[in-house]
């Protein structure tokens, strides 16, 4: 018992003595590997949520491009099957996260579509927004053209034009042009007569009917570019073995100047000058011709069923005209005539209609008129108009004769200031523009006519115009916003 | 009383050298541990910083890329010009790599750096995988973009990011 008794009083010193050390040692190892311990999850934890957020916003994107493309496909497959699209909402998911999508139509120009995509939580959730413009194709992709012809273009008496001008054919410009743009004549020659001007460069692939040159520059008539006369498809295109080099002779008279350098397969002509470099001699292939943009509607991409005035089809021209007289004159929407013995006698007459909003005239008539009004265009609209004429064989359109046969004849105040954007379309030409008139937008024939103080400048509202194309709707811009 | 003293009169000098050094030996491994793990932190943490800004970076790059509207056929593997959309206006944007840093303008302004201590030599590709090209195609449909840098504390070697770019409005 007194054994048991000392025993346990030693122990107890024992204990007493080491038990702050233990204590002291074990809380100080403790702390350090906690510390420790708490650095690294500290550190993996931030590694892991920084990880996760980009990987959540990577996934937003991707999520709301699934928005746009099934909105994509919802839009085609309706255009598809001919049916009107109205704006419409949705919200769908994929394995990744979830979209919403707004889609808004924007008249007959195309859509907005509106797509935002969400993965992830609440705290580590990221959201994207994608800001898609679905429209119709560019008329001419990557450029934009105040003037195509699948044949000729001739312009004169002091015209203005601002824009590029294509013609497979030949271009003739005559007495005191003023052209702000670039001129093409693919296939055939081109031609400035005395005191006229084009800004930018002359590219020419063939020559005039003489062979006696390519290129033309009148007196004291001025190209600001480079000009070139190329040969169109040559056999040898390095050489241009087996061509007649005097047939692209470019003709420079007196005060005549070129600004940018000359090439040619021939010689330099007469007394005027070259700011550039001269390449005579030079073999260089002409531009391959280009076919008529293609005009293909489906009427669904038109005809909302909730208005019913936004889309109207005529039997007849006297249809037509019987139905404008009742309008007062006043046009808009698409109105689509199918006259069964189309003629200059049984032709479309817009002379002293008023626009009052975008419009659309497709036709297989011709298309007249002297003098259109746009009162009641409260801001800014498309005017389109498009004839399918075939004139008779051997028939001419004379820009002098109202009842030539040209596909669309405009004069006289056709177009008196830019708010309307003008696209004029006859695949079977040619157009004739005259008269002081003031028109933005883009003529495409095959053949054209613009004469007397016309003044013309490339508008990009006609650019993308629904119908025209070899799709209905493409992806014009593709933006992200801010969710 | 002389029991009571004795119990308290503690420990003496050679049980207190040796409980210290016992205490060091298993100390010293611990602060070592800590001091690595320090270390090791502060370069994780240095080269997690570099990488959220290369992250920024090339999430920056990417987007305008994805965007642009052209690329201007003079750009090059260390010089990207396009015109791009920024803030829903269409904006002239080059990216370029000169001296170790990547610089971004605008519309012609001042350069102004998006990442330092660029190692590599070529950040754009314009026909990914192959790269071949030293300038941009007439129609390209993407860009790839590849950045590798040197953190300012070196560990576990230069960081790289690459991504392949579809450009959407080409």
């Amino acid at each position: 018992m007194r054994f048991r008794s000392r025993r346990t009083a030693a122990s107890r010193s024992l204990r007493s003595d080491e038990t702050g050390n233990i204590l002291i040692t074990v809380v100080i190892v403790s702390m350090l590997i906690g510390a420790l311990t708490s650095l690294a999850m500290t550190t993996g934890q931030h590694a892991n949520t920084s990880s996760t957020r980009d990987r959540n916003s990577e996934q937003a994107l991707n999520v709301s491009e699934a928005g746009v493309h099934q909105a994509i496909s919802r839009i085609d497959a309706q255009s598809a099957s001919n049916t009107f699209v109205d704006s419409f909402s949705f919200a769908g998911s994929t394995a990744e996260g979830d979209y919403s999508v707004d889609v808004t139509r924007m008249g007959n120009d195309g859509f907005i579509i509106d797509s935002t995509g969400s993965v992830g939580g609440s705290s580590l959730g990221r959201d994207r927004r994608i800001n898609v413009t679905f429209a119709p194709p560019e008329l001419f992709p990557g450029e934009l053209l105040a003037l195509f012809s699948s044949t000729s273009i001739e312009l004169k008496n002091n015209d203005i034009l601002a824009g590029d001008i294509w013609a497979n054919d030949s271009v003739l410009i005559r007495q005191g042009v003023n052209h702000n743009g670039s001129v093409t004549a693919a296939q055939s020659w081109f031609q400035l007569e005395g005191n006229g001007r084009v800004g930018g460069n002359v590219w020419s692939g063939g020559y005039n009917a003489d062979g006696t040159w390519a290129i033309d520059v009148g007196q004291n008539s001025i190209i600001g570019g480079w000009a070139k006369a190329s040969v169109t498809a040559p056999a040898d295109p390095e050489t241009c073995d087996g061509e007649t080099h005097e047939n692209y002779d470019v003709v420079m008279s007196s005060g005549s100047s070129i600004g940018g350098d000359l090439t040619t397969l021939g010689e330099r002509l007469g007394g005027g000058s070259v700011g550039g470099t001269i390449a005579l001699h030079t073999c260089t292939a002409a531009p391959a011709p280009r076919p008529l943009p293609e005009f293909n509607p489906f009427v669904g991409t038109f005809d909302n069923p909730d208005d019913p005035d936004d889309y109207l089809e005529f039997a007849s021209v006297d249809a037509f005209q019987t139905w404008l007289t009742g309008q007062s004159g006043n046009i808009e929407g698409v109105l689509v005539v199918t006259e069964p013995a189309p003629s200059q006698a049984n032709r479309i007459n817009l002379s002293g209609a008023n626009l009052i909003g975008d419009t659309t005239i497709v036709t297989n008539a011709p298309v007249f008129t002297n003098g259109i009004g746009d009162d009641g265009v409260a801001d800014s609209a498309k005017f389109v108009v498009v004839s399918h004429y075939q004139a008779p064989i051997s028939t001419g359109c004379d820009v002098n004769h109202d009842s030539s046969e040209c596909a669309i004849h405009a004069k006289n105040n056709f177009d008196p200031d830019c708010r309307v954007a003008v696209l004029l379309y006859a695949d079977n030409g040619p157009v004739a523009v005259k008269n002081n008139n003031e028109m933005c937008g883009t003529v495409v024939s095959e053949g054209i006519l613009i004469k007397n103080n016309q003044e013309l400048n490339v508008d990009p509202r006609v650019q993308r115009t629904v119908g025209f194309g070899p799709t209905t709707w493409e992806i014009a811009r593709w933006e992200e916003i801010p969710p | 009383m002389t029991s009571r003293l004795r119990r308290e009169e503690g420990v003496t000098v050679i049980e207190l050298m040796v409980a210290t050094a016992i205490f060091m030996i298993l100390l010293l491994p611990v602060l070592s541990l800590l001091d690595s793990g320090t270390r090791t932190e502060r370069a994780n943490q240095v080269r997690h910083d570099a990488l959220v800004d290369l992250r920024g970076a090339m999430t920056r790059i990417t987007k305008d890329v994805r965007q642009a509207l052209s690329i201007d056929p003079a750009s090059s593997k260390t010089k990207l010009d396009m015109t791009t959309i920024v803030g829903g206006v269409d904006r002239r944007v080059i990216y370029q790599l000169s001296g170790g840093t990547l610089t971004r303008s605008i519309d012609g302004g001042t350069p102004g750096p998006l990442a330092e201590r660029v190692t590599s030599t070529e950040v754009f590709c314009y026909d990914p995988p192959d790269c071949t090209l030293t300038a941009p195609p007439a129609d390209p449909s993407s860009v790839r973009v590849a950045i590798a840098l040197e953190p300012v504390v070196f560990s576990g070697g230069p960081l790289t990011l690459a991504t392949d770019v579809e450009l959407r409005n080409i």
